[in-house]
């Protein structure tokens, strides 16, 4: 080195003596060598690099000293120099570091060395060296630079810490957060040996590493410390001559990567144990060339083969397909889509049947390289299940279309099914009642009791009013039952159109009145025949036995009574028989139903009682443009003619006797009146006087039946007759009729026609 | 009340030739002087009323046919019984019906006695005599001084 090159130079020359040959060589050397006095810093001499700095060419006229090249005001000088000087007087070298000063004011770091010149003891001088050190400051100024930001970069990392050891195992120095948070401190631990500074079990295990690094091995390790998990990353550091000063140990906190790491791998055991359990077949195909990399023991049940068969073999390759055609689809909806989702496909087993299941594709990443997972649902069952099910639909629709009744089911209020027979009973179509409101179907007057009973979910028959699409009503059956069905309340419906069997009905209903009337009537018939035809007989017979006594003892006054009476009682006998039979004959023999004109048939019946009427002065108006009738012409002769006579026979005292007939249209009926001024029918017997045998009067004329047998022609065309009077001023009989309708109009049912 | 104590029978009959005939033979047997006929069930009412107020006399037997103008025999039965005045007269039915109905129905409404007129003459006039005997001669029955109340 130049520094100690020139001290050697300067003892020989001291040495020697020789004092021109070694100013030469001091001058050529670099190093600034001056020749001090220890007693108070003055240079003496000084060689050319000397001199240049004390002032350039040497001749100055002060005395010049330490202080000339130095840093003054940076505390640097003779002063600071004196006691250097003075221990390098006393034999020993002195090396100090200088901020030296050039001339142009520039100021450099050098490394000042003193030693003794040999020369008379009592005076003693001192050689000073500066040497210029400013390449070694700045490179000591770039290691420090480098070290801290070495520091830096550890202090920006979070969770690390730094160790640098010395070949001694001496920890220089210590930084980094992670060092506190172990609960070290950088102060505590800097100086101190490795074993001094860590607890012994860690600071044995670092010591193997350390030592390796001091060998120059650079290497990672990851260690636990305590419940944390590090990162040791272990690098020599070089001097330039490339010997390890140094080993750095970069610790990096890696607990949660280590955590997650952990967990990541329990997570993937996890799932492959799902994979390998669940009960779905399932397979990994590596994406490049549909190789089967995995097969789950589902898949291996569901198909037949072994893992170890599959596995290495493209399902091409094993027939797994059915059809060639689906696996080229599927491929493409997944090429495509990036999935699949429950495509249908018909696969083969390894013994060669065939099924159908749904298959699903998923992208998946294996080891890094893309792959596909697969997984297939056996639906062969449900296919089967929902055949026989169709089957069965078909079955029951057969049966539902096959019976008279319609049947819907109705889920909140409109129809979800129906059969064929409910559409032809709406007037339409089964397909046209799906989705229809049920309320539509329902007569407006039937939509109360139906809602009701929907909602009291009641079950069992009832009937209402159903109500056709073109608005045609008709009487329906109805049997309904709420069922639970897939979570829903549905109503099912058997409907029955009960149009014919009210018919019937009706019918019946009528029949059984008019059988029970014509029995009371029988009835009523039977005891006044016995009653009334017996009277007479009584009379007779009682007239005889008269007579007889009367003849016996000569009474001729009353043999004529008797025998008057007698007469008369046999007469009204025979009247009585003849209107009977008459009555009798009503409903069983007359005349063909048809158009009557009643004004011809009043003068017909004014004819007839024309005798009756002159004698008892009453007249007869009869109004004109009668209507037409539906009816039997003799019979309602009858009518008029019993009508008239009865007029005429209760007049009473009238003077001015007058019957008067009449008509009025009522809508598809004529009512007509016979009206009289006479004693008028009492209000409370207008009923019993159309009774058979009932006579108001017991001297009246008659027989009794001839307001019955007005009644009975009445009723037997189908009307109605009745009295209307206060009691007192005459009275008004009243009838009701049909109207013809034209000569075609048929006869009403129950006309027998002989 | 002051009633009229006396051999009156009302006979309420429609039929003029069966009235003539039941007189007659009250006649030859004596017992035709109280007889009141009236032709109706209104005019037999309308007599028992007046007896009520002592207008005319009070039976102490009524004949009643059953089929009689405007009130019905049966309804004028029913009303004498169910006036505790009259009730305690007795009513004989004189009908031509033998219905057994009409039987039941009278005796229900408390008839006294129920009797057919016979066709037969001798029959006829034997049973009106043995009736005016029974009832008139033989009966005995409660005045209106001992109403039912």
């Amino acid at each position: 080195m130049l520094g100690d090159s020139a001290q050697r130079l300067a003892m020989a020359t001291a040495e020697h003596g020789s004092e021109l040959d070694s100013r030469a060589m001091l001058d050529a050397v670099e190093d600034a060598v001056f020749l001090c006095d220890p007693q108070n810093g003055r240079v003496l001499d000084a060689n050319r690099a000397g001199r240049r700095l004390l002032n350039g060419s040497g001749d100055r006229t002060t005395e010049p000293s330490i202080s000339d090249w130095s840093a003054r005001d940076e505390g640097y000088g003779a002063a600071r120099a004196l006691e250097p000087l003075q221990r390098a007087a006393a034999g020993r070298v002195e090396r100090l570091a200088w901020r030296a000063q050039r001339l142009d004011g520039s100021r450099f770091w050098a490394e000042l060395r003193l030693v003794r010149a040999e020369g008379p003891s009592a005076s003693p001088r001192v050689i000073a060296v500066l040497r210029d050190t400013t390449a070694d400051a700045l490179a000591a100024e770039k290691q420090r630079v480098s070290e801290e930001r070495y520091r830096l970069l550890v202090k920006s990392l979070p969770r690390s810490a730094i160790l640098l050891c010395d070949r001694e195992l001496r920890l220089v120095l210590v930084d980094g957060p992670e060092v506190e948070a172990t609960g070290f401190s950088k102060a505590t631990m800097e100086g101190k040996t490795i074993f001094e500074a860590l607890p012994p079990e860690f600071a044995r295990l670092v010591e193997g590493n350390l030592r390796r690094v001091l060998r120059g091995e650079s290497f990672s390790a990851e260690l636990p410390f305590r419940d944390l998990w590090y990162t040791y990353n272990y690098l020599p550091i070089r001097n330039a001559d490339g010997e390890v000063l140094y080993g750095l140990i970069l610790a990096l906190n890696i607990t949660e990567q280590h955590h997650a790491q952990e967990a990541l791998r329990q997570s993937e055991e996890q799932l492959a144990k799902i994979v390998q359990s669940a009960p779905e077949p399932m397979t990994i195909l590596r994406d490049a060339d549909s190789v089967v990399t995995y097969v789950n023991p589902a898949f291996e049940a569901m198909f037949g083969w072994s893992s170890a068969e599959i596995v290495g073999k493209t399902t091409l390759e094993l027939n797994l397909w059915g059809d060639l055609a689906q696996r080229e689809q599927t491929l493409a909806i997944f090429r495509r889509e990036h999935r699949l989702d429950s495509h249908r496909v018909h696969v083969r087993r390894r013994d060669g049947t065939h099924f159908e299941g749904l298959l699903s594709l998923r992208p998946i990443e294996v080891g890094g390289s893309p792959g596909i997972l697969t997984s297939f649902r056996d639906v062969s069952e449900l296919s089967r299940t929902r055949a026989d099910l169709e089957a069965s639909e078909k079955r029951q629709r057969a049966i539902a279309d096959a019976t008279f009744e319609g049947i819907a089911i109705v889920h909140e209020g409109r129809i979800l099914d129906a059969n064929e027979q409910l559409g032809t009973m709406y007037g339409t179509s089964r397909a046209a009642l799906l989705g229809h409101s049920v309320t539509e179907l329902i007569a407006p007057e039937s939509r109360e009791l139906v809602q009701s009973r929907i909602e009291q979910q009641l079950g069992g028959a009832y009937e209402h009013l159903a109500r056709r699409l073109d608005g045609s009503v008709f009487p329906v059956e109805v049997r309904a039952r709420s069922v639970l069905l897939d979570g829903r309340t549905l109503r099912i419906t058997a409907i029955r159109d009960m149009t014919a069997r009210k018919r019937v009905d009706v019918e019946r209903e009528r029949l059984i009145n008019e059988l029970t009337a014509r029995n009371a009537e029988m009835e009523q018939f039977t005891y006044t025949v016995s009653h009334d035809l017996k009277s007479p007989l009584v009379t007779i017979n009682g007239f005889l036995g008269a007579l007889e006594r009367d003849l016996h003892e000569g009474d001729s006054e009353r043999v004529q009574s008797d025998l008057s009476r007698i007469r008369s009682a046999s007469a009204k006998m025979s009247a009585l028989l003849d209107n009977l039979l008459e009555l009798s004959r009503i409903g069983r023999i007359g005349g063909a139903f048809q158009p009557v004109a009643m004004s011809a048939v009043a003068r017909e019946a004014e004819e007839l009682v024309a005798g009756f009427l002159s004698k008892g002065n009453v007249q007869l108006a009869i109004a004109s443009n009668l209507p037409v009738v539906h009816g039997d012409r003799g019979r309602l002769v009858q009518v008029l003619q019993n009508l008239f006579e009865n007029a005429a026979k209760y007049m009473g005292s009238q003077p001015q006797p007058k019957v008067e007939l009449g008509a009025r249209e009522e809508g598809d009926d004529c009512v007509f009146f016979v009206r009289d001024n006479g004693i008028g029918v009492d209000p409370k017997y207008s009923e019993r006087i159309f009774g058979l045998f009932e006579k108001l009067d017991p001297r009246s004329a008659g027989t009794g039946i001839g307001l019955a047998l007005v009644r009975r022609i009445i009723e037997f065309h189908g009307g109605r007759i009745w009295v209307e009077s206060d009691g007192r001023t005459g009275s008004t009989f009243l009838f009701r009729l049909p109207r013809a309708e034209g000569a075609s109009t048929p006869p009403p049912e129950g006309t027998t026609n002989p | 009340m002051t009633a009229i104590t006396s051999d009156c029978v009302l006979y309420v009959e429609d039929d003029a030739d069966h009235a003539e005939l039941v007189l007659r033979t009250l006649e030859r047997r004596g017992k035709k002087g109280g007889v009141v006929h009236v032709e109706d069930g209104a005019a037999a009412l309308d007599y028992l009323d007046r007896s009520e107020r002592a207008e005319v006399p009070r039976p102490r037997l009524i004949l009643l046919d059953l089929r009689l103008p405007k009130i019905d025999g049966l309804d004028v039965l029913r009303t004498i019984k169910t006036s505790p005045d009259l009730a305690t007269i007795p009513v004989v039915v004189l009908t031509t019906s033998a219905s057994a109905q009409d039987m039941a129905r009278a005796y229900a409404c408390n008839a006294n006695s129920y009797l057919v007129k016979p066709e037969d003459f001798a029959a006829f006039d034997a049973l009106i005599a043995d009736l005016g005997q029974y009832w008139l001669d033989l009966n005995r029955s409660p005045g209106a001084e001992h109403p039912v109340r």
